[in-house]
């Protein structure tokens, strides 16, 4: 076997080291060569000295797993990190599973404010419900207790005087109304304001 | 010898050969040689760790219209290598007890 013959085996067998690895084995085996030949041998003998290419690759290969692996350069591992991150199922439900929980919250913080602002409400609003249904029952029945009146007295009279005490719980609940509605706008007001400051709160902690 | 053992030692050997002077890799063997067998291919794997632990340097010089690398021994391989000699009385030591143990026996 010739030197290049030698050369280009060995160069097949050391495919799986990198380019510029296989370039450092190649010299040097290509100036071990040489430098025998300059010693006298015969390029043959030369060649023969060092063994078959595949004794040499296997040499090669063998110390190369012993031998610590080349650290990867920061990018390879910074990449690496952010893959691992991205790509492991593990990591990729714990993100979604917190996504889903942060969800959760603002939707469950935002049905509570809706819910204390109809709490406050309910209660002016369910007075001027009674205080208008009243109205319109005493404006009925008082007008209703007209005719009753000419044909049954007795009835006109009682009919009357239900239309009266209709007017009567029309003003205790419009009273009623005006009063709690204006101490829930007051409620109320202070109530968003309360939200707002909680808000503000925590964009200044945020920033510091 | 055992293929540890003789790794060990031949790391020594090739400080040894570059202690006087710099020298390229088959006159590397071809000193070395005198004293203990070595491969082309084992060498090349010695003078890399023993680079990789800066106890070797190289450079590469124009020779025939082609490049040969020269091997130089550093400050640090020059220490590894004394203290190698002064290891001497503890392999000494080993050995007599290996002897002892084998020859109780």
């Amino acid at each position: 076997m010739n030197k290049t013959e030698f050369l280009d085996r060995l160069e097949k067998l050391l495919k799986s080291l990198d380019k510029q690895e296989r370039r450092k084995f190649l010299a040097y085996y290509s100036e071990m060569i040489d430098d025998a030949m300059e010693d006298g041998c015969t390029e043959e003998e030369a060649v023969a000295r060092i063994g078959s290419p595949g004794a040499a690759a296997e040499e090669i290969l063998s110390e190369r797993e012993i031998a610590p692996q080349k650290s990867s350069s920061t990018v390879k591992k910074i990449t690496i990190a952010i893959l691992l991150i991205l790509g492991s199922p593990l990591w990729g439900s714990i993100v979604l599973a917190a996504v889903l929980l942060a969800a959760g919250l603002i939707l469950t913080a935002a049905a509570l404010v809706l819910s204390a602002y109809i709490l406050i409400w309910c209660i002016p609003i369910t007075a001027g419900a009674v205080a208008i249904s009243s109205l319109i029952l005493s404006v009925v029945s008082t007008l209703g207790a007209v005719p009753i009146l000419l044909s049954n007295p007795a009835l006109g009279v009682f009919q009357f005087g239900a239309g009266i005490m209709a007017a009567g719980a029309f003003i205790l609940c419009s009273l009623a109304a005006q009063c709690t509605g204006k101490y829930f706008i007051k409620v109320t007001i202070s109530f968003t304001k309360w939200l707002k400051g909680l808000f503000a709160k925590k964009k200044k902690e945020a920033i510091i | 010898m055992d293929k540890q053992l003789k790794k060990g030692f031949l790391e020594y050997c090739v400080l040894g050969a570059l202690y006087r002077e710099d020298s390229y890799g088959y006159q590397i063997i071809k000193d070395i040689s005198a004293c203990i067998e070595i491969s082309e291919s084992t060498l090349y794997p010695i003078l890399k760790r023993l680079e990789a632990a800066s106890c070797v340097e190289t450079y590469s010089v124009e020779h025939n219209s082609r490049l040969r690398k020269y091997y130089r021994i550093t400050e640090k391989g020059k220490t590894y290598a004394q203290e190698f000699l002064k290891d001497w009385q503890q392999l000494l030591q080993i050995h007599e007890f290996m002897k002892g143990a084998i020859q109780d026996e």
